[in-house]
């Protein structure tokens, strides 16, 4: 080899033996740098602003996002409306007789439709879902009748009656009738427990 | 060989990835549509429920009970009425409302003032609605005869007929019994063909016959003087 080359390779493996007051030096000096200052609130800005690296397995965003549909379904099952109901608590059925007044809490709605191939039963007890009430044709033929459970009060219901015409609503010819409905509808009132609320 | 499985390596972080992402997508359109069967107030155009819920939160501010309001809308849902049509008619119904507790006071049940709004409705004034505020105190329940007003307005009977007749029953103390007795009455005699107003007035007077004065009062003093002209 080159001695020259040889002497650079001898110089570049000598140990060099550092000076042991640089680092402290060096420190100090740092240290005697002005740092600016931020207030506390500024420093927990920072610290939820900052962005970071977020590292997630597969199986780990897996896992969160399946929590965050969880949650979802949770708050679902829970959801109170402004009525008061809840999504989980079953709603309880109105109850009014067609003769007034009555003290019980169990009705029964009977309309004569003999040429009717289905009759509901619609009201404010069961938010007028004519799937929830269905009535039944008494063996005999022509009378359909259901019977209800409903709460004390005043209740607004009518019949949907389904034939070869269609589907038509009617009030209860027995009952009376409560004021146009503004949809053009009508309707029967039935006080549950008098008129006492 | 070493590039191949470098490539190879994110597929399955990459598969897994796409399929919390569509997840995490699913989650509010699995909300809605469970929310449509649960919150029939979702089958309204955003608009109107936004209407609606107004509706709703000022009527529960001021104490006013918002079942009625709820069952009109959704009333109005179940037979397929046009929603702008839907939120006037709800908004009407809490107009008359809030108008018959001011007639009427604070004490009345839920059957009551909405038995009350509805006859507001049906064209009865509120200065006739507040002569049923006297004798309310006396513990006499209003909600029949006022659901017997409606009907017999609803029937045909003409407003100022209906009131005045329904007020000098109220005023003599009639229970629900006699009112549902003059429905009854006046039905039938609708349905064979009478004039609404003149079979009213024939009932009225006959019903008058069996109701002493102040039968159900407690206070004599209560009462309003009767009106023999109506």
């Amino acid at each position: 080899m080159d001695p020259l080359v040889q002497r650079i390779v001898q110089e570049a493996r000598r140990p060099v033996a550092p000076d042991p007051a640089a680092k402290a030096r060096l420190m100090a000096a740092i240290h005697a740098e002005a740092r600016p200052r931020q207030s506390p609130r500024r420093r927990r800005w920072r610290w939820l602003l900052e962005p970071r690296p977020l590292a997630l397995s597969p199986l780990g965003g897996f896992a969160v996002a399946a929590g965050l549909v969880g949650i979802g379904i949770a708050t679902e099952l829970v959801r109170t409306y402004r009525d008061g109901h809840t999504t989980g608590e079953p709603r309880v059925l109105v109850a009014a007789a067609p003769l007034l007044p009555v003290h019980d809490t169990v009705t029964k709605f009977v309309l004569v439709a003999p040429h009717a191939t289905r009759v509901s039963l619609v009201g404010d007890f069961n938010d007028w879902n004519a799937s929830a009430t269905p009535m039944q044709r008494t063996p005999t033929g022509g009378t359909w009748s259901v019977t209800v459970h409903l709460a004390p009060g005043r209740h607004v219901y009518a019949f949907e009656v389904a034939g070869s015409n269609g589907t038509q609503w009617v009030a209860d010819p027995s009952a009376p009738l409560a004021p146009e409905d503004g949809f053009g509808a009508p309707n029967s009132v039935v006080l549950v427990g008098g008129s006492a609320s | 060989m070493m590039l191949s499985s470098v490539r190879r390596s994110p597929a399955p972080v990459l598969r897994a990835a796409m399929v919390a992402v569509a997840l995490a997508a699913l989650a509010p359109l699995h909300a809605s549509l469970r929310a449509q069967e649960t919150d029939p107030l979702a089958r309204l155009d955003p608009n109107s429920r936004f209407a609606i819920e107004l509706v709703l939160d000022s009527a529960h501010a001021l104490g006013i009970p918002t079942r009625p309001l709820t069952s009109k809308t959704l009333l109005g849902i179940s037979r397929h009425v046009d929603n702008r049509r839907i939120v006037a008619v709800v908004r009407g119904l809490f107009t008359s409302l809030k108008e018959a507790r001011i007639v009427l006071g604070p004490s009345l049940s839920e059957p009551e003032w909405t038995a009350a709004a509805e006859v507001l409705q049906a064209g009865v004034s509120p200065g006739v609605l507040a002569k049923f505020r006297q004798n309310h105190k006396g513990k006499q329940q209003l909600a029949m005869p006022l659901v017997v007003l409606a009907d017999l307005i609803t029937r045909g009977v003409p407003v100022d007929t209906a009131s005045s007749a329904i007020v000098q029953l109220w005023n003599r103390g009639a229970a629900d019994g006699d009112f549902y007795g003059l429905w009854k009455g006046v039905e039938q005699d609708i349905l064979s063909g009478q004039n609404p107003g003149a079979a009213l007035e024939q009932r009225v007077r006959e019903s008058i016959g069996h109701i002493p004065p102040g039968s159900k009062l407690s206070s004599p003093s209560a009462r309003e003087p009767d009106n023999p002209s109506q």
